[in-house]
């Protein structure tokens, strides 16, 4: 159990210290498993652990995910998005950060990175929230808190990342995500109105358009529908696995494109080959994780903090509680992705022998982390708008997210309390 | 440095190519599966095999580049210019962990030649892919280290975690 400790404080720390997380993960797993078990464990787990997990067919889930959603972020969908979003919502108050909401919960549907959903939002709505005297608190506080609805809705990098560390069905966890998300994104909405209804000069009216150009608007955004209905439908029917849905998406996602004459062979060439390097270097981080994970069991740190936890008679809600507050409270300090890798094969032990079901723990860590990205010092996607938008200041952005964070804190309440919104249409898809 | 752009650009060629067939693969055998009732036999072994030559083809084009998924919280006090023995401390671990991989696949290999170990639908032999393992990790090994002399592989930028989130 000492060991399995003192390899995740050694992880966390050379992580911190610059090594890049794959080397961190899999030195620290190797040198615990080698003094914890013995070497010849360790070297003999090491190769089966990597070959398993890169000759295993519902791992092909990621790099396809992640091509759909490289190729549909190129093909101006955020553009048309927005704009549909904005015909139907512009003319109220607070309706240009509405309508990104909107733009960017539905472009979530189609990316699983919260990454690019804030960096492309940001070019596409910003400017004109701007341009209608927008504050920028307002402003790029819709924009970092949408972008966060990127990996809760629908494929979603992280819940693959959760489903392979847990072993959890990656489709079920797609389908739990759904009804949080519009949850979310519902809680996000309202947050903008009740800024806007208290601060009216941080939001100003825009356009009303005519119902003819609000219909034009929305032929636009077909592929969206197309490619949601398609993945949702398709695992929700039980008709694809969460792999086959994922190349069906890239495939009609490349297609799509080059119908609309908005993909070149050089530009896909290009996004192949980016996708490709992102999955080269996620698959390793999965290498690292998956041998720490091994550590964690076999060290018996794993057990230990169970029985230590049964050993405290805290059970149920309160202790899921605490589980979150740790999330939390680590996510303001560090990096999100490193907090799943680390904690979550920790924590699921704990979670399964109370009786509750991994797919709702995992939207319950997905919408943490959600909360992670937004919530200082420590906040990604602030950065990740900050460097898009430079000339807004750090502490406007962290600003104006606080009234989406308390929206976040209600949503998780609402999750951890009614179960059934993440399970509901898991349970009608089995 | 010419060879070295032109070696990047030909792996790029072949992840396209990897790539592509993974979706074009899984586009028809769904929809062959389900429109046709005819699916294509063995597809899931192809992909997995597809995705294994994919990841252990880009490995030592992203080690050379620096492209490994770091956590970037001390850049600003760590940065590369600085601390230069702690950044050869890190290369040289990143390539132990590679060597260390590479020798433990060839040793994989020989027990896979052994066992005759294949995959499961299309009986393809296992070993030539562990050894494919153990070649690109071998070369990541000596990536990471040129990547510290002579700096990292240009044209491609550095991962950070944001861009998996």
């Amino acid at each position: 159990m000492t060991i399995g400790l003192a390899a995740i404080v050694f992880v966390i720390l050379l992580a911190i210290l610059r090594v890049p997380l794959a080397f961190a993960l899999l030195s620290v797993s190797i040198i615990g498993l080698g003094i914890a078990i013995n070497w010849n464990v360790a070297l003999t787990l090491l190769p089966l652990t990597i070959s398993e997990a890169v000759l295993s067919y519902d791992l092909a889930v990621v790099p396809m995910f992640i091509l759909m959603g490289n190729v549909i972020s190129r093909t101006g969908i955020a553009t048309d998005l927005f704009r549909a979003a904005y015909a139907f919502l512009g003319h109220v108050r607070g309706g240009l950060s509405l309508a990104t909401m909107v733009a960017c919960a539905c472009f979530s549907a189609v990316c699983g990175s919260s990454y690019a959903t804030a960096a492309t939002m940001a070019k596409v709505s910003y400017p004109s929230m701007r341009k209608y005297g927008y504050s920028d608190e307002l402003a790029a506080g819709t924009i970092a808190a949408g972008g966060t609805l990127g990996i809760l809705i629908p494929p979603s990098i992280i819940m693959v990342i959760f489903g392979i560390l847990t072993q959890t069905n990656i489709g079920d966890l797609f389908l739990a995500g759904v009804l949080p998300g519009t949850l979310g994104l519902l809680l996000y909405m309202a947050a903008i109105s009740i800024v806007a209804a208290l601060r009216p000069e941080h939001a100003p009216r825009g356009e009303r358009t005519g119902f003819r150009y609000r219909l034009q608007t929305l032929a636009g955004v077909w592929p969206f529908v197309l490619l949601f209905a398609m993945i949702i439908g398709g695992l929700y029917g039980k008709i694809f696995t969460p792999t086959e849905a994922a190349g069906m998406g890239a495939g009609l996602a490349i297609i799509i494109s080059t119908l609309q004459r908005r993909m070149s062979f050089t530009l896909l060439r290009k996004v192949i080959v980016e996708t490709a390097y992102t999955s080269v270097s996620l698959y390793t981080v999965l290498f690292g994780a998956l041998m720490l994970s091994k550590l964690l069991t076999l060290s018996g740190l794993a057990a230990g903090v169970l029985t230590m936890v049964e050993g405290t008679g805290f059970t149920g809600l309160p202790l899921i509680a605490v589980i979150i507050l740790v999330f939390l409270v680590l996510g303001c300090v560090m990096d999100s992705l490193a907090i799943i890798l680390i904690f979550v094969p920790l924590f699921t032990p704990i979670v399964v022998a109370q009786g509750f079901d991994l797919v709702w723990f995992g939207v319950i860590v997905v919408v943490v982390t959600e909360i992670a990205l937004i919530t200082p010092p420590v906040g990604m996607n602030v950065f990740v708008l900050k460097a898009v938008l430079p000339d807004v200041a750090l502490s406007k952005i962290f600003k104006g997210l606080i009234p989406f964070i308390a929206a976040d804190i209600v949503r998780l309440a609402l999750l951890v309390f009614f179960p059934a919104i993440s399970l509901f249409l898991v349970a009608g898809a089995r | 440095m010419k060879i070295l752009l032109a070696v990047r650009n030909a792996v790029e060629m072949v992840l396209v190519a990897l790539l592509s067939s993974m979706v074009a693969l899984t586009f028809v055998d769904v929809i062959g599966r389900r429109l046709f009732g005819k699916p294509v036999f063995g597809a899931h072994d192809i992909t997995e095999h597809l995705m294994a030559l994919t990841v252990f083809a880009g490995l030592p084009i992203v080690t050379g580049a620096a492209m490994h998924l770091s956590v970037d919280l001390l850049n600003k006090y760590i940065p590369d210019t600085r601390y230069r023995w702690w950044h050869g401390t890190i290369a040289a671990l990143s390539a132990a962990n590679f060597f260390l991989i590479a020798w433990l696949f060839f040793e994989h290999t020989l027990t896979a030649m052994q066992i005759s170990d294949v995959s499961q639908a299309l009986r393809i032999p296992r070993a030539p892919v562990y050894t494919f393992m153990g070649i690109s990790c071998l070369l990541s090994g000596f990536a990471v280290l040129a990547a510290l002399l002579f700096g990292p592989l240009k044209g491609t930028s550095p991962a950070s975690e944001e861009e998996m989130l």
